[in-house]
């Protein structure tokens, strides 16, 4: 009689587990599910890649989308210089994107350079160039200012005028999001440019054995930073709003299949001229930035760079068979030099009352005379 | 894997009946509380009519009907808008100091009812029998953060005193209305703070209704004014009033109107 219930509840559970990994993806299970269950799960079309290989999956660039909205990685694959693509398992041993939990044992603060101009590149260094968007690997340190948090006030009142209660937690673009730099050069010290594109970033610089690196070199983003690099490597960081003041414009080539150029091909002729007059523009910063780029570190941006979506970077050539392979460092533990916010905070070591949320809420009463209600306003018709 | 089959089988079926029991059972006719329909029945409320035509036989706007007629409680169609500068340590209580300047928008917002203090009453002294603020805020991005001043929208809704007598017959008149404009010179009486130039347009509301084209019950219906420090002040409002029906115009109630 027992035997029923306890199979349905067994297959529901079953059912209910699966829908959540797949809706809410492998990386909300970290710290329940173990490691090597989810790296797996996030190889897979339920973790972070989007699609399947577009040849037999044998060879790296078949997991590279030329996308009309950008190279689109679906699958395993790391960007070498020149943007030519690389099994990560061919480049990194230990490889995982399971760093939502990750905690530095160490946070030391770096600031900006002032002026425009970097020390360059000694003679017989090897430059290594790496670009990175949005890879969704948030760390679990925040860093943000009043603006930040009046904003957040702001969303909590039309929240509480709403519904009678709030609750507002940092918005996900506070957190440190990780992107991986496998460097495989061994024959000379690196110079690493390392260039970012979102809001706040955290380069994780993984070595092969014997791997030197001589400089750091951070561009773009709000605040950025470094793990795992040795400290008594000098780290130089120019943020936008720094690079905007230098008159600096980060700008590349759009890939072949991007949607620019249906529209500069077979678009209206109005449409054509806009986009050809657009294309002409774009080409001049390309030119200018790549310029900018050789006078600061000796080589073209376009050229070397590497960077094209996914989650790591390869500075250096690939490992052969018999060589080693770069070796993962992880954030736990580890020590982190990055620029940072008026405020910062790594989720679960804030004491009680003085994380994001707290603040906000504190703040808000505080402005409302101690007394939330009087957010409240109007009558009922 | 039998027994799994079927398992799954009952769930699916339990999800899929439970969902339709679900639908069905909201979809069911809420029956009202016994005292309710008993006192529903007792004491039918005799049907006012709630609709209105305009002098060239048009319907009016639901909105502007409820507005006019709709004495006995707030509506959203009859609001007194006022727009105002104010300094942001004006919000501040004593000893307070003002906080970091990314936090001067939010703290305006949170605290425009202070600046909406002062209406109410004078809309009480003259014409409203209640009043109340329906909502204050800052405008986004009126902050001056060298003059340490904020632009702030405030609306208020209120009801009009007791006129003492009864509406007439509303199927025999026609609303018509019109808009009542104020403009005030910088330094000119009732610009020296809101409540000034509320009060003067006001009294330009009530000037309006008792001039001569205006018939029976002449009702406010909405204002706005905007008020500046040393600034013009312009007010507008709009006046409703009853017009008996033009000669030879007949009117058919709309269907289902009461």
């Amino acid at each position: 009689m027992i035997r029923g219930p306890i199979s349905m509840l067994i297959v529901g559970a079953v059912m209910l587990g699966v829908t959540l990994v797949v809706t809410l993806g492998p990386r909300a299970f970290e710290g329940i599910l173990p490691a090597k269950v989810l790296d797996t799960l996030d190889g897979t079309m339920i973790g972070g890649f989007s699609g399947m290989a577009a040849g037999s999956g044998d060879t790296p660039t078949d997991f590279l989308r030329d996308d009309p909205d950008g190279l689109q990685v679906t699958g395993p694959i790391a960007a070498m210089a020149g943007n030519r693509a690389v099994f990560i398992k061919d480049v990194i041993d230990g490889y995982t994107t399971q760093v939502g939990a990750d905690s530095p044992a160490e946070l030391m603060t770096i600031r900006p350079i002032s002026g425009c101009r970097f020390t360059p590149p000694m003679q017989g260094t090897t430059v290594g160039h790496a670009t990175a968007g949005m890879t969704d690997l948030d760390l679990p340190i925040l860093t943000y200012n009043d603006g930040d948090l009046a904003a957040a006030v702001q969303t909590f009142v039309n929240l509480y005028r709403e519904g009678g209660v709030a609750q507002v937690g940092p918005p996900a673009e506070l957190a440190y999001e990780v992107y991986d730099v496998a460097v495989t050069e061994t024959r000379a010290p690196v110079y690493l440019v390392l260039e970012s594109f979102v809001r706040n970033r955290i380069w994780n610089i993984h070595l092969v054995p014997g791997a030197r690196i001589e400089r750091v070199i951070l561009l773009g983003g709000t605040h950025s930073g470094v793990a795992n690099l040795d400290p008594v490597v000098p780290v130089e960081v120019l943020p936008d709003a720094d690079l905007a003041a230098c008159g600096i414009q980060p700008a590349y080539a759009l890939n072949p299949g991007h949607r620019f150029f249906e529209v500069l091909t077979n678009g209206t002729a109005s449409s054509k001229a806009e986009a050809e007059s657009d294309f002409a523009a774009m080409q001049d910063r390309i030119a200018a930035y790549n310029t900018w780029f050789r006078d600061s570190f000796g080589i073209r941006a376009d050229e070397t760079r590497a960077g094209f979506g996914g989650t790591i970077s390869v500075v250096g050539p690939q490992p052969g068979e018999a060589e080693p392979k770069a070796v993962y460092a992880s954030i736990q533990g580890g020590r982190i030099r990055m620029t940072q916010d008026a405020y910062v905070e790594i989720t679960g070591q804030v004491a009680a009352g003085e994380d994001f949320a707290a603040r906000v809420r504190a703040i808000a009463t505080s402005f409302a005379f101690g007394n939330l209600e009087t957010l409240r306003q109007g009558v009922q018709f | 894997m039998l027994r799994l089959l079927i398992g799954c089988g009952v769930l699916l079926m339990a999800v899929g009946f439970g969902a339709a029991g679900w639908q069905y059972w909201q979809s069911l006719p809420k029956s009202a509380p016994v005292e309710l329909v008993a006192a529903a029945k007792a004491a039918p409320a005799p049907a006012r009519q709630s609709w209105m035509i305009s002098p060239t036989g048009g319907l009016i706007r639901q909105d502007e009907v409820e507005a006019y007629l709709a004495q006995d409680r707030f509506v959203p169609g009859r609001t007194v808008n006022v727009q105002r500068l104010a300094q942001l340590d004006t919000l501040l209580a004593e000893g307070e100091k003002l906080p970091e300047p990314a936090f001067f928008q939010v703290l305006a917002d949170i605290r425009a009812l202070e600046v909406a203090e002062g209406l109410c009453p004078i809309l009480l002294e003259t014409l409203a029998q209640d009043c109340a603020v329906q909502s204050a805020r800052v405008v986004e991005g009126s902050i001056d953060l060298v003059q340490g001043t904020g632009l702030f929208q405030i609306q208020l809704v209120y009801r009009l005193k007791d006129e003492g007598f009864e509406l007439p017959d509303l199927a025999a008149h026609v609303l018509r209305s019109d808009v009542v404009r104020l403009n005030l010179d910088a330094g000119a009486e009732g610009t020296a703070s809101p409540e000034a130039a509320l009060r003067a347009a006001l009294v330009a509301v009530a000037d309006a209704c008792a001039a001569e084209p205006v018939r029976e019950i002449c009702r406010p219906m909405q204002l706005d004014l905007d008020w500046k420090p040393g600034q013009p002040v312009s007010a507008r409002a709009s006046i409703a009033w009853l017009d008996p029906l033009p000669e030879g115009m007949f009117v058919a109630p709309p269907l289902g109107a009461p």
